[in-house]
């Protein structure tokens, strides 16, 4: 697929910046957001103390048994829809062995024989064009436990509230080329679940993770050669990091004529450098096989078009609505990317037929959000409420716009008065007398300096920004400056 | 022997007595002497005035260890659990507490419900209380002694490929095997997934009856349970159409007195007017090598939890993690149990899966479809619980020896079946020996009709 | 199937146990015999047959996302061999 896309003239001349390209594949696993496990009903809320959300199941005790949360299957179909992948009508959990402290079955319940997804495509946005990566298939999982090494005390702690939280893994087939398009990729990622609303995200609480999995070859070369696999790396920008060493690890040794060893290796965010994990002669042999413990999965295809309803519009589809609405590029793009915020303009344009998409845009872009990064305000009805009349005072000349941008909508939602009053009593709203006020200040003006006057009565209409200086000075900038420049105009003209 | 005395206070000391008297047979590893007579005195209490009295009021059972009790001992007989207090109650414990049963006691048992004749067992050998230094048969050996000397009504014990029937058989009570998913194993500790099951063993049908309908169906901690609503009794005037597993009969292993029993039997029950036919199942020599490739290897994965970290037994002065869990396991875990965890192991490792685990799981399917061919012609089968009566504790048997001797019981397991073993027999020297009967999936109802006429009729002869 | 040392010691690996040299042959014997018992599978002709998964007529068997009860941090610990509370803990793992 990919050497088609690229012209043999342009691989040339990538070869000569580049002798060797990266082919890797992801293996991104995300959190999702139920309420509880994936085989039994602790809860998963993150930050409680350690080992305060766990349960007989849990810790593993004899003759407990797993029981499958259906907002995790749900979970899983509603990614796999979203991405066009297959929903398999008949799956089952497998059994994968390892020892580890923070394991305490002794295996980890997973699918490995029949993935509840199967094939699709991810498509996202890298270097301004849409990009689309295949993949291979997403399966439901549980997480382990966390073991924490650190401190003086000779022994290890471990903390079991994160063993059996519900995990999707996401398997991509080796189509990306760069570390810039994981990382872009992941970026997308992230939205496409926070959309889907089955997983916040959330990189710095380990909601997202990957295992990187690159080889490098000479440009032009079809078949893959060994590759390394990364283990949980947690973030985008690592994930970047990663890649780009590792690509330069393998490159060098391929340059030195040697081979690459298949192996697995862990990043290290302090030294920006991958290190060896164990070699392909220490692999696991994990003994998968089926859970005798949890019936197969059947999704029948009512089910599973019930859970396509649920698909909403996803990221790509609004970028591109938003731009046929007219908005600007890269106030869409900054809308797009924050879902709340995007569902709140989007009931907001439908609610209001008198200001164009573009001007409502630039409004939430330039006021609104970071108003919201800042403190916390009503959301939905409230706030479409307040959005409105904010406009309509500011359309109706009542108040000076960015007088009203800096002083007025900052605190538009600490009372429960009207903008208008609220605009008066913090000082800015204009009345009908401060109109007729204008019209003497400006005669006062033109009496005060009769040889601007004149010269602009002559035609030098470059003085006209001189008056209007004057007029905001002496009005404290409350002035509205077509206004004021109106009645200047009229001041001249009678004379 | 049956339980007598008329209070619960009074049968309950009856039963403590009992064991008391027959401690050197070792059936139980705790006796719960105090609780059971405290409860008892409540019950009682209860029922002088005028409360309503649960459906298994004032029965005494016993419970294998295996079967978890909140805030009792739990350690399936290894010292790899040693220590250890459930922290929750199996749905089996909970249902026969709420139905107003008594727990008398943890019965003994082999090590993880591995072996056949409960010497695996970290707290010693079961006698069986017939005959002088015999095993009782396993994994459930202490269970079926604990009911051979009157120290409790039912012993609630667990079947994995025959740990129930086959010491009833050789002690001389009922067992009873349900349905693979009839029963909640949730807080039974698992040995192989697949065919673990609660049975009974007991004198009194009726009661095994009663205790199996309160502990049955659906329990939300149990997902492979199916529901089984129906509690009418099963009762019918026509005579019953049997299949005699003809190569069963005829097996090399088989001692010569219990196939002469069997045909007897069969004789007996055709001039009652049953009509009984025999079939040869083909896949008769397949079933032990399915069972332990399968079994062995659930068992593997079953037993991986324990490794020391959360409860347990922890081997001191380990050098590191993998240290621990190594000294750990390799001294907490009995012979048999390694042995079962090294073949199961081996048979999911990379390379072999195919060849032995995946092929099993297809033997799997011949067997069990195999077996509901015959069940849709007759109506129940008949064919051997063990190929021997109890041995001797002394006698020296290898691995595969004893294995083999599982060949009539792992059937029903493998194919998930109803099947109860009925003490009819005994030998010259007056060893017991039982008959096994393998019904149709959830057809506990009509299996137990025909287990009670096969009973009575053999009775009045 | 031969039950060889380079075996054994993978497989007491995978299942995390140190056999003692004596016991390892004992065991290996043992296994050997097993594995030429168990070789009787291979008389059967079995293309097509589709494995037996799961026993359990039980389809589709889920749980609604509620939570429920949990251990305190007493009891989850209670039995543990070794803990700082509210850790369980374990010989230190050198992280490289």
């Amino acid at each position: 697929m990919f050497p088609r896309i690229f012209s043999s003239s342009l691989l040339k001349f990538a070869s000569m910046h580049q002798e060797f390209e990266a082919v890797i594949g992801l293996e991104v696993h995300i959190q999702t957001n139920s309420k509880t496990k994936a085989f039994c009903g602790d809860s998963t809320a993150f930050g409680a103390s350690p080992n305060a959300q766990v349960s007989a199941v849990s810790l593993a005790h004899p003759g407990t048994l797993p029981r499958i949360n259906k907002r995790h299957v749900e979970q899983a179909t509603l990614l796999g829809l979203s991405l066009g992948c297959t929903i398999q009508p008949i799956t089952y959990f497998d059994r994968k062995h390892y020892f580890y402290a923070d394991l305490p079955k002794g295996f980890q319940t997973t699918q490995d024989g029949s993935p509840i997804c199967i094939g699709g495509t991810f498509e996202f946005m890298h270097n301004e064009k849409v990009h689309s990566i295949r993949i291979h298939h997403i399966h439901m999982e549980e997480d382990a436990g966390k073991s924490l090494h650190e401190g003086e005390q000779p022994f290890s702690q471990i903390d079991l509230n994160r063993a059996g939280v519900p995990l999707l893994e996401m398997v991509t087939e080796p189509d990306f080329r760069s570390a810039e398009e994981v990382h872009d990729f992941i970026h997308a990622l992230r939205l496409h679940v926070q959309y889907l609303a089955i997983s916040d995200g959330n990189m710095e609480e380990g909601s997202l993770r990957c295992d990187c999995n690159i080889s490098v070859r000479p440009h032009g070369q079809e078949t893959l050669n060994n590759r390394c696999e990364i283990k949980n790396v947690n973030s985008a920008r690592f994930a970047r990091q990663a890649i780009n060493y590792e690509i330069q690890r393998q490159s060098k040794i391929m340059r030195e004529g040697g081979m690459v060893d298949q192996e697995t290796r862990e990043f290290s965010a302090s030294t920006g450098k991958t290190t060896l994990l164990r070699s392909k002669e220490d692999a696991h042999d994990y003994r998968y096989f089926p859970e005798p413990d949890l019936p197969p999965l059947h999704m029948s295809p009512g089910d599973i078009k019930q859970l396509e309803t649920l698909v909403p519009e996803l990221p790509l589809a609004k970028m591109s609505r938003f731009l046929e609405l007219g908005i600007e590029e890269k106030d869409a793009r900054l809308l797009v990317g924050n879902k709340s915020a995007s569902d709140e303009f989007d009931a907001y344009l439908t609610s209001d037929r008198e200001h164009t998409p573009r001007a409502i845009a630039k409004f939430w872009i330039n006021q609104l959000m970071p108003q919201q990064k800042e403190r916390s305000i009503p959301e939905g009805r409230a706030l479409q409420k307040r959005v409105r009349e904010y406009l309509n005072l500011l359309d109706g000349g009542k108040v000076n716009r960015s007088a009203a941008n800096q002083k007025l909508w900052p605190v538009a939602f600490d009372s429960n008065l009207s903008l208008e009053s609220v605009a008066k009593e913090i000082g800015i709203l204009r009345d009908g007398s401060e109109a007729l006020d204008l019209d003497s200040l400006v005669k006062d003006l033109i009496v005060q300096n009769p040889v601007e006057a004149e010269k602009l009565r002559r035609g030098k209409k470059g003085l006209i920004s001189f008056f209007m200086g004057q007029v905001m000075r002496a009005t404290g900038g409350k002035a509205e400056p077509q206004k004021v420049s109106e009645a200047i105009k009229k001041a001249i003209d009678q004379k | 022997m049956a339980l007598k005395g008329t209070t619960c206070v009074e049968r309950t000391r009856i039963a403590l007595a009992n064991a008391e008297q027959h401690r050197d047979r070792n059936a139980f590893v705790e006796l719960f002497a105090e609780e059971a007579l405290q409860r008892a005195q409540v019950l009682d209490k209860k029922k002088s005035e005028g409360g309503s009295l649960g459906a298994l009021f004032g029965v005494i059972v016993s419970i294998k260890d295996v079967i978890a009790y909140q805030g009792h001992s739990l350690t399936a007989c290894s010292k790899i659990l040693d220590g250890f207090r459930s922290v929750y109650s199996a749905t089996v414990v909970e249902r026969l507490l709420e139905a107003d049963a008594i727990i008398i006691g943890r019965t003994n048992c082999d090590e993880f419900a591995m072996g056949s004749d409960n010497r695996t067992s970290i707290y010693g050998p079961v006698k069986n209380a017939i005959g002088n230094n015999k095993i009782p048969g396993g994994s459930s050996g202490g269970a079926a002694v604990s009911v051979q000397v009157g120290a409790c009504d039912v012993a609630v014990a667990s079947d994995t490929g025959g740990s129930v029937r086959q010491p009833a058989g050789l002690c001389g009570v009922v067992g009873f095997k349900p349905t693979y998913g009839t029963i909640s194993r949730h807080g039974l500790i698992a040995y192989g997934s697949s065919f673990d099951q609660i049975g009974l063993l007991g004198y009194d049908l009726s009661q095994l009856e009663m205790v199996f309908e309160v502990i049955k169906g659906r329990d939300d901690h149990d997902a492979t349970l199916i529901d089984t609503p129906d509690h009418t009794p099963f009762a019918t005037d026509e005579p019953p159409r049997i299949g005699l597993m003809q190569n069963a009969l005829e097996h090399k292993s088989l001692d010569p007195h219990i196939k002469e029993s069997i045909q007897k039997l069969t004789g007996d029950l055709q001039s009652n007017g049953a009509s009984v036919e025999t079939f040869a199942f083909e896949f008769l020599d397949y079933v032990i090598p399915t069972y332990y490739v399968l079994a062995s290897a659930e068992a593997s994965s079953n037993l991986s939890r324990y490794d020391g970290v959360r409860y347990g037994y922890r081997a001191e002065e380990a050098e590191s993690l993998d240290d621990m869990y190594r000294k750990t396991r390799t001294v907490g875990f009995g012979d048999e149990v390694k042995r079962r965890i090294l073949l199961g192991t081996f048979v999911l490792s990379y390379g072999y899966y195919d060849q032995y685990f995946g092929k099993a799981q297809q033997v799997r399917r011949l067997i069990r479809d195999e077996l509901q061919v015959q069940l849709d012609r007759y109506d129940y089968l008949i064919l051997p619980m063990s190929p021997s009566v109890a041995w001797g504790i002394d006698e020296v048997k290898s691995p595969v020896e004893l294995y083999l001797a599982d060949i009539y019981s792992v059937l029903a397991n493998l194919a998930g079946l109803p099947a109860m073993s009925l003490p009819l027999w005994t030998n010259k020297s007056g060893m017991p020996y039982g008959l096994q009967i393998l019904g149709a999936p959830f057809q506990e109802k009509k299996l137990l009709f025909h287990a009670r006429e096969i009973m009575s009729s053999h009775e009045k002869r | 199937m031969k039950v060889d040392e380079a075996l054994i010691l993978n497989l007491e690996k995978l299942a995390r146990l140190s056999l003692e040299a004596d016991e390892r042959v004992r065991l290996s014997a043992d296994l050997e015999e097993i594995l030429q018992m168990v070789a009787k599978l291979e008389e059967l002709n079995l293309e097509g047959v589709e494995p037996l998964r799961h026993m359990s007529p039980v389809k589709h068997q889920v749980r609604q996302d509620k939570e429920e009860a949990h251990l305190t941090i007493e009891e989850a610990l209670q039995n543990a061999p070794k803990y700082d509370k509210p850790f369980f803990t374990v010989p230190k793992v050198i992280k490289r």
